[in-house]
C-alpha cells in the first residue's frame, strides 16, 4: 500500500492522509469490536448501523476493499441477513490490519 | 469571505477531514459530534454556514435543519446536507429548510463541492443550489435504501398517531426527539423543547425525584409514575421512564400520558363516597335529631300558646323556639350538602319564592338593599320548595355577611338554555334551564378562598359565627337538583353567584302558604308514631285545633285501627320511619282499606327520597319535623278542605 500515492488521488498532503487514515484505523478498529458483538447478539439493525459508519470513512479516504465489505454487511444487515457478516468483518479486520502495519512502517521510517 | 463555519458529524473522520479542508481554505471552523452539541453551540455563536450530516444520533440531520431555520438569527445561514441517502433519493433539502445537498464520497470530490458551494454562496449569498444534488454521479441508487426508508417513514407515522406523548432523553435528560402528541401536551414549540432538560418542563420540586429517576434507569429496566402525576402545563401527566441501549450508549424513553380526565373522575368518585357517608350520617342524626327538637318545639309551642306575651317566660321560650329552628337548619344543612333531603319535588315559580324569602330576609337585615329584577314568563322548576328556599336564604346571608356596613344586594331571574351557560367547569345537558344570579357589591374573595367555597366546614367567618355549610349545601342542593352553580368574585368588588336549573313543562302549582295563626278545623285524625312523646305532642297539637285524635305506636295498630274506624277517620298523620313496619307499608294497607284515604306523611328525614315515592303513590301531603303547631294546622287544613 503506497500512502503517499493515495494521499496524492485524494488530492491531500501526505501527512495529513497518514493522520486521518490513522484516525480512521483507531475507529474502525473499535467500530469492528462493536459490530462482532452485534453479529454474535444477532442484533441486525446494529450490525447494519456499525457497518454504515465504517462505509462513510471508508469512502471518504478510498479503502475501496472497506467499503465493498462494509457495503455487503450492511445491505445483508438490512435485510435481516448475517450468513456472510463473519467472513466480511474479517475481510475488513484483515485490511484494516494491512493499513494499520503501513502506517507503523511509514512512522518508522 | 465567510469566516465562521460550524461542521456537524458523527464520524470524527468525516468531522477531521472537513476541519481540516476549511481551516486550510481560511475558515474558523467549529465542530459538533450530533444534533445536541450543535444546538449548545447554535446558542452562542453567530455562523455564516453549517454543514451538517442528515443520519446522526440524537437529534437528526433534517429536524436540525429545521430548528436551525427557526432561529432567527440563523434565518439566512448557509445550510448544507451531506448524505448519500437524500442524494440516492434525491430527497428535496429545501423542504426541511436546507440550501444544498453533498452526496458524501471520496474526500477530493466531496472537497470540490464544498468549496464550490462556499465560492458561489460568497459571490451571491441569495444563490439557491436546490436544484441539483452535487456529488450525484458518484451514487447508484439502492433498492435496499428505499426500503429502508419506507420503513423509516412507517415507523415515523406511527409515533406520529400515537395518542400518547413518546420523549426520548439522553441520560441527562435532554430531549432529543418528540411526537406531536407530546409537544401538544408540553405545549412547547418543537424547536425550543428539543434540546432541552425535561426536568425544565416541572415543577421545580420535582426536578430532584426525575433525576433521581434517570440516574436509577441505568440500573433499572423499567420506572413507571402513575400513581404521582406530574403537573405539566396546567394538566397532570403521569410519566413512564425506560432505558433503551443502543450503538451511542443509553437513551431514555418517557411516554407521557394525560390523565386529568381520569384523576377528575377519581376525584368525583372520592367526592361522591364522602358525600354518601356524609348523607349516611346526616340522615341518621336527622332522623333522631328531629325527633328531639320536634318533642322541644311541641312543648314550647304549647306552652306559648297558653301564656300571654307579657308573662315573664314568653321571651325565654321563643328563644328555645328559635334555637330550634337553628338546630333543625344544621341538619338541613348537612343534608343539602350530602344531596339528600329532597321530600317533596314538585313545580316551583321561583320568582314567587324569592319574593317572599327575600322579603323576610330583608326585614332582617335593613342595612342591605334588595334590588329585584325577575324575568316575566319565567319557566318553572322541579323542585324541593325548602330546599330552594335554602340555597336563597344561605346565599342571601352570605352577600350579607360580605357587606357588613351594609349594601346592594341584586336578586335577578332570567329563563336560559345550555346554550348560554358557558363555562369552563362544566357542560350543560342540553334542555332549558331557569337562571337565578345573586350579586353583592360586598368585599369579594380573592381566588384561594374561590377555590374552597363549596367545600364543607371551610368558612371565613370568625370561629362561632358561621358553620361552613352553607354554601356547600347550596352546591349540593343545586346539584341534587341537576342544577349548576358559578361564581364570580373579586376583591373588593363582590359576588356574583349564578344558579342553573332544569326548566319543568309541568303547570303551575299550587301555593303551600304557612299560617300566621293556629287553624281550628274538625273531623277525627288517626295520629301514628313509635315515640311516645311525639304522639303526646301531635295529641295535644290536634286536640288544640279541636280534632277528634286517635294514636297508633306502631304500623300494626294503626292498621288494625284504621280497619276497625275507618269510615270515621278523616286523616292519617303517618310517620315513615318506624321499626318492624314503616310509613310506606302502613299506606299500602290503608290504601287497601280505603282507596281514597287522605294520609299526611310526617318525618325528620326520608330514606332515599321514599317520601317524594309515597307522594308521588297518592299520600296527600308531607311535613318535615320539627314542626310548630300553626305548620300542623295549615297542612292538616289544606288536606281536609281538598
Amino acid at each position: 500500500m503506497n500512502l503517499k500515492e493515495r494521499a496524492e488521488n485524494l488530492e491531500m498532503e501526505e501527512g495529513e492522509f497518514v493522520e486521518m487514515t490513522d484516525l480512521f484505523v483507531r475507529t474502525c478498529l473499535s467500530d469492528l469490536m462493536k459490530l462482532q458483538s452485534a453479529i454474535e447478539k444477532r442484533e441486525t439493525l446494529h450490525v447494519a448501523k456499525y457497518a454504515h459508519s465504517i462505509k462513510g470513512a471508508a469512502v471518504n479516504l478510498g479503502f475501496m476493499v472497506i467499503l465493498d465489505a462494509a457495503k455487503k454487511m450492511e445491505m445483508d444487515a438490512r435485510d435481516n441477513r448475517l450468513d456472510d457478516a463473519a467472513e466480511m468483518v474479517q475481510k475488513i479486520k484483515e485490511e484494516v490490519d494491512l493499513i494499520a502495519e503501513t502506517l507503523a512502517k511509514y512512522q518508522v521510517s | 469571505m465567510l469566516k465562521k463555519i460550524l461542521v456537524v458529524d458523527n464520524h470524527p473522520v468525516m468531522l477531521k477531514l472537513l476541519a481540516q479542508l476549511l481551516q486550510k481554505k481560511g475558515y474558523q471552523v467549529l465542530t459538533a459530534e450530533n444534533g445536541l452539541s450543535a444546538l449548545d453551540i447554535l446558542r452562542t455563536e453567530t455562523l455564516d454556514a453549517i454543514f451538517t450530516d442528515l443520519i446522526m444520533p440524537n437529534i437528526n440531520g433534517e429536524k436540525l435543519c429545521q430548528m436551525i431555520r427557526r432561529i432567527p438569527k440563523f434565518k439566512d445561514v448557509i445550510l448544507v446536507v451531506f448524505s448519500a441517502v437524500a442524494a440516492e433519493q434525491k430527497v428535496d433539502v429545501t423542504s426541511f429548510g436546507a440550501n444544498a445537498c453533498i452526496a458524501k464520497g471520496p474526500i477530493n470530490e466531496m472537497s470540490k463541492h464544498i468549496l464550490s458551494v462556499l465560492d458561489q454562496f460568497d459571490q451571491a449569498p441569495s444563490t439557491s443550489l436546490s436544484d441539483r444534488i452535487l456529488g450525484i454521479e458518484n451514487i447508484h441508487p439502492r433498492q435496499i435504501t428505499k426500503e429502508l426508508l419506507s420503513v423509516k417513514r412507517h415507523f415515523e407515522v406511527v409515533l406520529r398517531s400515537m395518542s400518547e406523548g413518546i420523549l426520548e432523553t439522553t441520560p441527562e435528560g435532554r430531549i432529543v426527539y418528540a411526537n406531536p402528541a407530546a409537544i401538544s401536551l408540553i405545549n412547547i414549540p418543537e424547536d425550543k423543547l428539543l434540546g432541552s432538560n425535561l426536568t425544565t418542563l416541572l415543577p421545580k420540586r420535582e426536578h430532584r425525584s426525575i433525576e433521581d429517576l434517570l440516574i436509577s434507569t441505568d440500573t433499572q429496566p423499567h420506572v413507571v409514575i402513575k400513581d404521582f402525576p406530574l403537573m405539566i402545563d396546567g394538566k397532570q401527566i403521569s410519566l413512564s421512564l425506560s432505558p433503551i441501549s443502543d450503538e451511542k450508549g443509553k437513551t431514555v424513553i418517557v411516554i407521557l400520558n394525560d390523565v386529568s380526565e381520569r384523576k377528575r373522575m377519581e376525584a368525583q368518585l372520592l367526592q361522591a363516597q364522602k358525600m354518601e357517608a356524609i348523607g349516611t350520617l346526616a340522615g341518621g342524626i336527622a332522623h333522631d335529631f328531629n325527633n328531639l327538637l320536634m318533642v322541644i318545639q311541641g312543648y314550647v309551642s304549647l306552652m306559648l300558646l297558653e301564656i300571654a306575651s307579657s308573662h315573664p317566660h314568653y321571651d325565654m321560650l321563643k328563644n328555645i323556639e328559635n334555637k330550634v329552628q337553628s338546630g333543625s337548619k344544621l341538619t338541613s344543612q348537612l343534608l343539602g350538602y350530602a344531596r339528600k333531603g329532597r321530600y317533596e319535588v314538585r313545580p316551583i315559580h321561583l320568582n314567587s319564592l324569592i319574593e317572599e324569602t327575600s322579603e323576610a330576609f330583608g326585614r332582617t337585615r335593613k342595612e342591605i338593599t334588595i334590588q329585584r329584577e325577575l324575568a316575566d314568563n319565567l319557566f318553572l322548576i322541579e323542585a324541593d320548595q325548602g330546599q330552594i328556599e335554602q340555597v336563597l336564604m344561605n346565599l342571601m346571608v352570605n352577600a350579607a355577611d360580605a357587606m357588613p356596613y351594609g349594601g346592594d344586594l341584586f336578586l335577578k331571574t332570567a329563563n336560559a338554555t345550555h346554550e348560554e351557560m358557558r363555562s369552563k367547569f362544566y357542560v350543560p345537558k342540553p334542555g332549558r334551564y331557569v337562571m337565578l344570579s345573586v350579586r353583592d357589591t360586598g368585599i369579594g374573595m380573592d381566588s384561594k378562598t374561590l377555590e374552597h367555597i363549596f367545600e364543607p366546614f371551610f368558612t371565613t367567618k370568625e370561629l362561632g359565627k358561621g358553620t361552613g355549610l352553607g354554601l356547600a349545601s347550596v352546591y349540593g342542593i343545586v346539584k341534587g337538583h341537576d342544577g349548576y352553580i358559578d361564581v364570580e368574585s373579586r376583591l373588593g368588588y363582590g359576588t356574583t353567584f349564578k344558579i342553573y336549573l332544569p326548566a319543568s313543562d309541568k303547570k303551575t302549582p299550587e301555593r303551600t302558604k304557612t299560617a300566621n295563626t293556629v287553624i281550628k278545623g274538625t273531623g277525627t285524625i288517626l295520629l301514628v308514631d313509635d315515640e311516645d312523646s311525639v304522639l303526646d305532642i301531635g295529641q295535644r297539637f290536634l286536640k288544640f285545633m279541636d280534632y277528634e285524635v286517635l294514636t297508633a305506636r306502631s304500623g300494626n295498630e294503626a292498621i288494625e285501627i284504621y280497619q276497625k274506624y275507618h269510615t270515621s277517620i278523616d286523616l292519617v298523620i303517618l310517620d315513615m320511619i318506624m321499626p318492624r313496619m314503616g310509613g310506606g307499608e302502613v299506606f299500602d294497607h290503608l290504601k287497601k282499606i280505603n282507596p281514597n284515604v287522605k294520609v299526611l306523611l310526617s318525618s325528620g328525614y326520608s330514606i332515599n327520597n321514599e317520601a317524594a315515592k309515597l307522594l308521588e303513590k297518592g299520600c296527600s301531603a308531607f311535613i318535615q319535623k320539627p314542626f310548630d303547631i300553626k305548620q300542623l294546622s295549615q297542612s292538616v287544613h289544606d288536606i281536609l278542605k281538598k
